[in-house]
């Protein structure tokens, strides 16, 4: 079995740190983010392949863990503002993204993404 | 930044009139996750960890089979998940056999096994217990029905810095002695692995009271010649209501059972063991083993920062308890001059307590503080911070800070500080009736 690259590596990285800044208790969510970044920082230096999957999948299993917590604690009278707010910002994000890829027009993406900006802003509303 | 919300707090607080309607915004506030108090009394309890709730919340809703059930799949994979928490997790860290653990409904419930069993067991020919002052009231409260019951029980005095002798009251006739490893109000650790070996090489039974200590500090049974030991759940980031009695199998400890019924836990307490709460103590067990040493790094860190900074910036400070053989987490302050109550409600903001929980109700000054032979009046203003594995820099600074400007302010406002200043010796001074 093929060991992890330094690539996924930081993409687990970056994903459970993005999944732990999402825990609405601040003690949580302090803990989560220190905790992985310190324990990536430390286990920095393995270069064993069979040691570095260990630690991935390690990896994988608390980011599962985090994701559902994450859901299990969050207080229902802030889910509903999080909800809209992140429901209107991926959205626009994906929008905007697909509108760049598709056009070669630079200019021309530009004013889409202003438009579907408007737009969802408007139907979020 | 969150100590502002808890600032908002205060001024919303401040502006309302006392009326029937305010004990329900109160509580209305408090629920709101932004306007809580900084939690720093982790020895009063725990927050349970993410990851404790995570393995225990498939027993909660899908696995609730009972353990005890040998007929169906259900009681098979409950069975499974409570014998991998007595094996993989508690007995691991403690390094036990899996047979020496007892689910226990708390550490409150194994401290009454482990010394009205023991007591009671070989009562025909043993009569003597030892326990020092600064056990924790179920300790002390078990003695006391023992000594109801015809038993001569001794109660060790301790040292000013905690730390207790010994060897001098074991008698012929002593069947157990009980000394818990880390104190919950003045944080010391007493010599355990010498106690052990005294009280093996005289053939007494030695058991101790590990809430505290377990997960926090490395414990081996066998190193240190303990014969029972109390686990709680609640204390080392799992779920409440559960914990857990080591009990040696070589050489063989024997109780008499508090609980009686199916047989259960080698017929030492019977009664459905709680799978959710039983893998749920498991998965705090192997976390606190794993995180050990990360966690006891940053404690001290914290802790040190915390008393660096108010000793440095106000004088009359004094730390309770052995500044070397002590628990780092558990920082027991006494500010001189400054009356603990109104200390603690001026920290409003940050949750604290001033002796442990179960005494906070009364109002006598704490007993332990009083068994290291502290002063009537620096007992009465002690305070006790609790920090651990969730405890951010911040909520540090924020403590230390509005502990210095608490105490300078209510110092102002003694008269007795003033006479300080002034050069009065307090204890010269023959107060007169009026």
């Amino acid at each position: 079995m093929a060991s992890s690259s330094r690539a996924q590596v930081i993409s687990l990285y970056r994903t459970m740190l993005k999944e732990s800044q999402k825990f609405s208790s601040y003690n949580y969510r302090t803990y989560a983010l220190r905790r992985v970044r310190d324990a990536f920082r430390a286990n920095g230096k393995v270069e064993d392949p069979v040691t570095v999957e260990r630690l991935m999948e390690e990896g994988r299993r608390t980011l599962g863990v985090i994701q559902r917590q994450v859901r299990h604690t969050t207080d229902t009278q802030h889910t509903e503002t999080r909800q809209r707010q992140t429901h209107t910002l991926s959205f626009c994000v994906v929008l905007g993204f697909c509108f760049c890829q598709t056009n070669k027009n630079v200019l021309k993406s530009l004013s889409f993404c202003n438009f579907s900006g408007f737009c969802v802003i408007f139907v979020s509303f | 930044k969150e100590a502002s919300f808890t600032n908002c707090r205060h001024e919303i607080l401040n502006q309302l009139k006392p009326c029937d309607n305010f004990s329900l915004i109160k509580k209305r506030e408090l629920e709101k996750d932004e306007l809580r108090p900084l939690y720093m009394d982790f020895q009063a309890t725990t927050p349970m960890d993410p990851r404790v709730l995570d393995a225990m919340l498939p027993y909660q809703v899908n696995y609730y089979g009972n353990p005890h059930s040998r007929t169906h799949a259900y009681g098979w994979e409950s069975e499974s998940a409570m014998e991998t928490a007595r094996k993989q997790q508690v007995a691991d860290l403690i390094g036990a056999d899996p047979r020496e653990i007892i689910f226990t409904s708390g550490a409150t419930e194994s401290n009454n096994m482990a010394i009205k069993g023991v007591a009671r067991f070989y009562q025909a020919k043993k009569r003597h217990v030892i326990t020092t002052q600064t056990e924790h009231k179920c300790v002390l409260d078990s003695c006391r029905i023992l000594e109801s019951e015809g038993f001569s029980v001794t109660y060790l005095p301790v040292r000013t810095d905690g730390l207790l002798d010994l060897e001098a009251s074991i008698r012929p006739d002593t069947s157990l002695v009980s000394v818990m490893t880390v104190n919950n109000e003045i944080g010391v650790k007493q010599p355990i692995k010498e106690i052990g070996k005294i009280c093996r090489s005289k053939g007494v039974f030695f058991h101790t009271d590990a809430a505290q200590a377990i997960g926090k500090i490395p414990l081996n049974v066998s190193d240190w010649k303990i014969d029972l030991m109390s686990i709680s759940g609640h204390k080392i980031y799992g779920p409440k209501g559960v914990g857990a009695l080591y009990v040696r199998r070589r050489p063989r400890v024997r109780l008499e059972p508090l609980q009686n019924g199916g047989g259960q836990e080698r017929g030492l307490r019977s009664g459905t063991v709680p799978t959710p709460l039983a893998v749920g103590l498991g998965a705090a067990c192997s976390i606190a083993q794993q995180e050990m040493e990360y966690d006891h790094h940053r404690v001290s860190m914290l802790a040190n920062r915390l008393v660096q900074k108010i000793m440095s910036e106000i004088p009359d400070v004094i730390m309770n308890g052995h500044p070397e053989q002590r628990y780092p987490g558990c920082v027991n302050l006494s500010f001189a001059y400054v009356e603990g109550e109104s200390l603690l409600m001026a920290l409003k903001d940050v949750a604290l307590s001033s002796g442990s929980a179960c005494t906070s109700a009364s109002l006598e000054p704490s007993y332990v503080l009083r068994a290291i032979g502290a002063d009537e009046d620096l007992a009465h203003s002690s305070i006790r911070f609790g920090i651990g594995r969730f405890t951010t820099e911040d909520e540090v600074d924020y403590t230390a800070e509005k502990c210095i400007q608490q105490v300078r302010r209510l110092r102002e406002m003694s008269p007795l500080w003033e006479m300080v200043q002034e050069g009065i010796d307090l204890k010269s001074i023959k107060w007169t009736q009026h």
